[in-house]
């Protein structure tokens, strides 16, 4: 196991109310982890205690069989690399050198980025496609466009273990599905990858693990072909869904039905 | 069934005469009017007895005409001047005042003395009486000085008439020896003003008190010629007139006259270079500055400025000054020390 | 597939070729006017003896000229030049790293009420009558302690977000002018209140060079504290979440960073009161000519800050005869080049 979770536990200090409580899984290299869940589950924060921006309550997260509390920011970092669902930029850095800040975990307190540093980043821009962005803006660029350049950055930073916070939530139709097949590609590559998301459909083309968050904070972990089912995602959702099968596409599909 | 009623009401009766009785009328056996330096005619009682003072200036006037006796609230600067100690004990006793109406309203002085105008329209205002006697050179200091002997009556008016007298009487014997000097063989004059160490070039502003004594005293004034409004002159300017004297006044006068020489930046200046570099007198009061001993500085101003052409024992007049107006008799030593710019035994502010 | 990188990385190098350019410019710019400084003044030395005068400690040449004016160069204009340096640069670097580490452009040295509590500490020194060298050490005490205020206010918290050190500062900068408007309502209006106020107001007038000797390490020191950590600012103004998951401390390189700039700031506050506008406007001017990277903008902002501010003293001290006080004229001049600037950029205003 690459990264395991092991019955986490969280509440927001000075709250009572768990978030969620006793989450355990674990997931290897190739592999990819859907973590579904309605809104307000806590889905980004199961996310953000696994890249050791919140501090768990109960529970440990164990990388290469190393408790991340044990370690520091910048050990954690060279291991998993987190995306955000939104950067606001302040500044108007280059896309290269927005990149290659990537390679920071690596960069010693006061030094700068080395030719060495650079390549990374060049190599993590190919990689996604995106290489004709190099010298521009990144606050010219679009936000889609901007999500792949963070991408890039998380590839410059060589992790093993991806965490993503709904990738798909900003993007157009046709950029969710290449997002998701760009999911895909990475787990392919051999990154772990973890992301949280509403879309069943996505999960479904991901064909891979899930993680069901309620609004209880109850986790169900398994694959996503055992687990989803009409009855668990109409509950998830309080909505009416089928799943479908479609023939063109090779896979089912998630449909709500009777108004 | 009316003998109730009737004890009720005598009750009522007997009370409203004894808080009549109680009620503080406020109007004193007689009052008079006098005339401030705004223009504003103020009520004060005839005689008076307590003073409440705000200004260091006016507070060592009273203290030189002999009335320290009167005050009720001074100022923090008049109470560390080693002079009012000797003058008059009790103005350690005597506590700071503020202008604090409700508190003023508590003491409830007979006289109030502001500098500011505005200050002295709100006190009275509140029904207290505050004069405003702001003065800034020869000729209000006349018109200041007469109206506070007016208040205090008696022997005052005598002593503000006898200071106009001597003012005029200095300027004249001065300008004897020294009226005639040609303007351009006149030397430029550099007044260092030390109430507290702020540096070479604190200074005063022209159209001043300090302009009238060096004037008087045939010098040119500095800061006439930087035609400075401010209080603070810029080290370039004050070097490129190439003083000829230098006069450093106020507590700090020694500290400043230290730093001066040492200042490599005026070795080359002729005040320096002819050691015409003088700390000035400092008793009840800076002497260059609004105190009564201004008169004096007349003559020492000459003294130090054309030291060839006026002469005088500066002891001697002193002494006399001290004893017309102040009424005590010093010693020679005293005398020394004053004019050297220490307290009566020597001691020294910085 | 390498090809097209290879030319991509040659974008990488234009860039620097062209900041090595602009950085060479903006150091010749630096000594032009340092050595501008050094010969312009109210005291006027002709051009070619001030050349000489400057030459003379290098090289033997018969003095030409007066004691005095070697003295204007090297005991008034010198200190004032290279405390001028030191202070802009400083102030520009504490804005520029302040403006990364708080993700916000608007954010200036003051941020954390450095400036009010050195304020509050010259203002007692100045109560209580102390001389010059206590009141620049209770400057600096007094902007240490505000800080170390605002920053324990987090703590105890418990919330040691970015959000909540800027709100501690402004409770804190509140608190602060609220106790420097009870020093000054004790204050004596004559003497000690002018004192204070005019301290405030910032002026290189009373530099010496060994005001420098005790003050320019802590510059020096600091600042190259702070361009050691030039990298790790940029990745800092991604946002605190972000920086750590990049695997930066965040919470022990902020507090390195906020120590050097209350340092930064408290020293020049000491040497010469507040001075607004310098810190917020140049690492703009800055990001205009060389970039956001702090690699490059650090280096660029030192100089653009120190040559500004020695152009401003230039106008303080020649301009009329009464220095003009330093923050004066960096606000008419700061406010509305802050307002040219903003014109300039309004596309990537949102």
């Amino acid at each position: 196991m690459k990264l395991e979770v092991r019955d986490l536990g969280f509440h927001y200090p000075k709250q009572e109310r768990m978030i969620f409580s006793d989450v355990s899984f674990g997931i290897d290299k190739g592999e990819v982890i859907s973590i579904l869940g309605t809104n307000g589950a806590g889905k980004s924060t199961l996310l953000n205690c696994m890249a050791n921006l919140y501090r768990p309550i109960r529970g440990e997260i164990l990388i290469d069989g190393r408790n991340l509390r044990d370690m520091r920011s910048k050990e954690v970092a060279k291991y998993i690399g987190y995306v955000p669902q939104v950067h606001n930029p302040a500044y108007a850095y280059s896309v290269l050198d927005f990149v290659v800040m990537g390679r920071t975990p690596y960069i010693g307190m006061f030094q700068t980025p080395k030719e060495g540093d650079y390549s990374a980043a060049e190599e993590a821009l190919r990689c996604i496609g995106i290489t004709h962005l190099i010298d521009k803006p990144y606050t010219e660029i679009s936000g889609g466009e901007r999500q792949m350049v963070t991408i890039a950055r998380v590839l410059a930073q060589q992790p093993d273990v991806i965490l993503l916070d709904e990738p798909t939530a900003h993007l157009d139709y046709g950029n969710q599905i290449r997002m998701t097949r760009l999911v895909r590609k990475l787990a392919d590559s051999g990154y772990a990858v973890i992301l949280t998301t509403h879309m069943p459909d996505h999960v479904i083309m991901l064909q891979d693990k899930v993680g069901i968050l309620d609004h209880d904070g109850r986790f169900t972990f398994g694959k996503a072909e055992d687990i989803l089912s009409d009855s668990l995602l109409s509950n998830l959702y309080s909505v009416d869904l089928k799943l479908v099968y479609i023939d063109e596409a090779k896979r089912d599909t998630c449909v709500p039905f009777a108004y | 069934m009316k003998k109730p009623l009737i004890l009720l009401v005598s009750l009522v009766l007997m009370l409203a005469v004894s808080a009549a009785g109680c009620i503080d009328v406020g109007q004193p056996a007689s009052n008079r009017t006098i005339t401030d330096m705004t223009g504003a005619e103020v009520v004060i009682p005839a005689e008076i007895h307590t003073v409440v003072n705000l200004w260091p200036a006016s507070n060592s006037v009273m203290l030189c005409m002999g009335a320290g006796d009167k005050l009720v609230g001074t100022t923090a600067f008049t109470k560390k001047l080693f002079w009012s100690q000797k003058v008059y004990p009790g103005i350690v006793d005597v506590p700071v005042a503020t202008d604090n109406v409700e508190e003023l309203l508590t003491l409830s002085p007979d006289l109030i003395i502001t500098p500011q105008q505005k200050t002295a329209e709100t006190l009275r205002a509140a029904g207290l009486p505050a004069i405003c006697l702001m003065f800034s050179d020869y000729d209000t200091m006349k018109q200041a000085f007469t109206i506070l002997g007016q208040a205090f009556g008696g022997e005052y008016i005598e002593k503000a008439a006898k200071w106009s007298d001597l003012v005029d009487q200095n300027t004249a014997r001065v300008q004897a020896a020294v009226g005639s000097i040609p303007e351009d063989k006149k030397p430029v004059v550099y007044y260092i003003q030390g109430q507290s160490n702020q540096g070479l070039y604190a200074t005063f502003s022209a159209n001043s008190i300090m302009e009238d004594w060096t004037e008087v005293s045939g010098g040119i004034f500095a800061s006439t010629l930087l035609n400075l409004s401010g209080t603070t002159a810029s080290a370039e300017d004050v070097l490129a007139l190439n003083p000829d004297v230098v006069i450093i006044g106020g507590p700090a006068q020694h500290e400043l006259y230290e730093e001066l020489m040492a200042a490599e930046e005026w070795k080359g200046i002729n005040a320096v270079k002819n050691g015409r570099v003088y700390t000035n007198p400092n008793g009840l009061f800076p002497w260059e500055r609004f105190g009564m001993e201004s008169a004096l500085q007349i003559l020492f101003a000459a003294s130090v400025i054309h030291p060839d052409l006026f002469q005088v024992d500066m002891v001697s007049e002193v002494q006399d000054f001290y004893k017309e107006f102040v009424g005590i008799e010093l010693t020679k030593e005293e005398a020394q020390n004053m004019i050297k710019g220490y307290g009566p035994k020597g001691e020294d502010y910085t | 597939m390498r090809s097209d990188i290879a030319g991509k990385i040659s974008g990488r190098a234009a860039s620097s070729a062209k900041y090595r350019m602009i950085m060479v410019c903006l150091v010749i710019l630096l000594i032009g006017i340092f050595f501008l400084s050094l010969t312009v003044g109210r005291y006027s030395i002709p051009f070619f003896d001030s050349i000489a005068i400057l030459l003379a400690r290098v090289f033997p040449i018969e003095p030409a000229w007066t004691q005095t004016m070697e003295a204007v160069i090297f005991n008034l204009r010198l200190p004032r030049t290279i405390a001028a340096v030191l202070i802009g640069g400083g102030l520009a670097l504490s804005g520029a790293a302040y403006q990364s580490m708080f993700k916000n452009p608007l954010v200036s040295p003051d941020l954390l009420g450095v400036s009010s509590g050195a304020c509050i500490g010259a203002s007692l020194a100045i109560l209580y009558s102390m001389g010059p060298v206590i009141i620049q050490i209770w400057a600096f005490i007094g902007g240490i302690i505000a800080v170390s205020i605002t920053v324990a206010v987090p703590r105890l918290m418990h919330n040691s977000s970015t959000l909540m050190l800027v709100l501690s500062g402004v409770i804190v900068g509140g608190l602060m002018s609220s106790i420097m408007g009870v020093i000054k309502y004790t204050a004596d209006a004559d003497t000690a209140l002018a004192e204070m106020v005019y301290w405030a107001m910032g002026s290189l007038a009373d530099v010496k060079m060994i005001d420098l000797y005790y003050i320019a390490p802590c510059i020096l020191a600091a600042g190259f504290v702070l361009l050691l950590f030039r990298y790790r600012l940029n990745v800092l103004s991604l946002g605190e979440e972000e920086a750590k998951t990049l695997g930066v401390d965040v919470r022990n390189v902020r507090r390195i960073i906020i120590v050097c700039a209350t340092l930064l700031t408290a020293s020049a506050v000491c040497l010469a009161g507040t001075i607004g506008w310098v810190g917020l406007v140049i690492p703009h001017l800055g990001r205009m000519l060389v970039g956001p990277d702090n690699r490059k903008l650090l280096p660029a902002a030192v100089i653009l800050g120190a040559v500004f501010m020695v152009m401003i003293d230039i106008t303080a001290r020649c301009l009329t005869s009464a220095e003009l006080p330093l923050s004066i004229i960096t606000g008419l001049i700061g406010a509305p080049f802050y307002f040219y600037l903003l014109i300039r950029q309004r596309a990537s205003i949102t």
